[in-house]
């Protein structure tokens, strides 16, 4: 119970850690809008919770991942407007993007947390698998705004933030797969050999990355398109921002 | 505006006609177990797992093969659509209590499928 504990709070609580990192470097809120951002994320996933049986039967039993999908989408969107723009003055933005990322992340892990919190001799494996896993995610998220905050060029940042929610949103495509609202056209390759995704090494990269071992073209597509988007609208914008400055100025 | 309705509805009819198709099998949680363990399905064809919790606990379906994650609750059922599939082998688990809920999908021809079913 203890290595199960530690095993999902860091599938779970991991991508929340890496996201305030990068959030911190890339638009440097302050810590209280972004753990403000975490404290409404966790009050909405402790209604999902509450409410777990009905939002689990919506859809023919697809709830639960359309869910997921929704908050997904939103806090991609809510990411690609943040690279879109400059990332100046955005604090509420940024603490609107981890409220609504930290949803289905807390609510998986409180559903294994309030499944066994009160069966017999499991509070202490869990109480103290949390604390452990706690302790791994802010020794990753330290190391990451360390390593990140000596980068000196913002686009290195900008792009690590990029690939990040597209790793992210490229998981849509998982859950629609699997309550059958997308066709799955079968791995492309199969890279489980050199880094298998049940591995250290798979799990981190996915959740930097968005890494598969053996991914569909749907879910290479998705993550391509997801990353090159916002860049791609961030320099049209500037080129146009640019151009509008430099053309010579009439006077009457 | 009415011209509309017959295309969708023929769109919802078909996608409908070949969910009801979909090759379904049932494995059922039993004190943290999969019943049955073993689960074999045609090849190249998608197919409807139900998943049945009789456990009080919930369980999370992992698959890392099949790339599916699925939570469970206590006394609840759910769905889970996989493939399709090549011939092989393709470990599931629950994430939950790994070391004793462990299943596979073995997906055979579908002449094989035939013959065994």
């Amino acid at each position: 119970m203890l290595i199960n504990t530690v095993v999902l709070f860091l599938r779970d609580a991991l991508p929340i850690f890496v996201l305030l990192s990068l959030l911190r470097v890339y638009a440097s809120p302050k810590w209280r809008h972004l753990l403000a951002g975490v404290g409404v994320g966790i009050m909405l996933a402790a209604l999902v919770v509450a409410n777990q049986h009905t939002v689990s039967q919506w859809y023919q039993g697809s709830g639960y991942e359309l869910l997921k999908c929704i908050t997904l989408i939103t806090a991609y969107m809510l990411a690609a407007w943040l690279i879109i723009k400059e990332p100046k003055h955005v604090y509420w933005l940024a603490a609107t993007i981890v409220a609504v990322f930290v949803v289905p992340r807390s609510a998986d892990f409180s559903v294994f947390v309030v499944g066994f919190w009160f069966q017999k001799d499991a509070l202490v494996p869990i109480l103290l698998g949390t604390t452990l896993g706690l302790g791994i995610c802010v020794s990753v998220a330290v190391l990451l705004d360390v390593l990140l905050s000596s980068v000196t060029k913002s686009a290195v940042v900008r792009t690590a933030f990029a690939l990040f929610v597209a790793g992210q949103i490229a998981n849509v495509i998982l859950l629609l797969q699997q309550i059958d609202w997308l066709a799955d056209p079968g791995p492309l390759w199969n890279m489980g050999v050199i880094i298998a995704d049940e591995s250290e090494y798979g799990h981190l990269l996915k959740v930097l990355i968005g890494y598969e071992a053996a991914p569909s073209s749907f879910y290479l597509l998705t993550l391509f398109i997801a990353l090159l988007l916002p860049l791609l609208m961030r320099a049209i914008r500037l080129y146009v921002q640019r151009n509008s400055r430099s053309k010579p100025e009439y006077q009457a | 505006m009415h011209k509309y309705k017959s295309p969708l509805t023929l769109l919802i009819l078909l996608h409908s006609a070949a969910a009801l198709a979909l090759p379904e099998m049932t494995i059922t949680i039993r004190d943290h177990l999969f019943y049955p363990a073993e689960v074999i399905v045609p090849a190249g064809k998608k197919v409807k797992l139900i998943f049945i919790n009789q456990d009080d606990t919930p369980e999370e379906i992992d698959s890392f093969e099949l790339n599916r994650e699925k939570v469970i609750f206590g006394n609840a059922q759910a769905n889970v659509f996989i493939g399709p599939l090549e011939e092989g082998q393709y470990t599931f688990f629950g994430e939950y209590h790994p070391a004793s809920a462990v299943g596979k999908v073995i997906a055979v021809s579908p002449e094989t499928f035939d013959n065994a079913h």
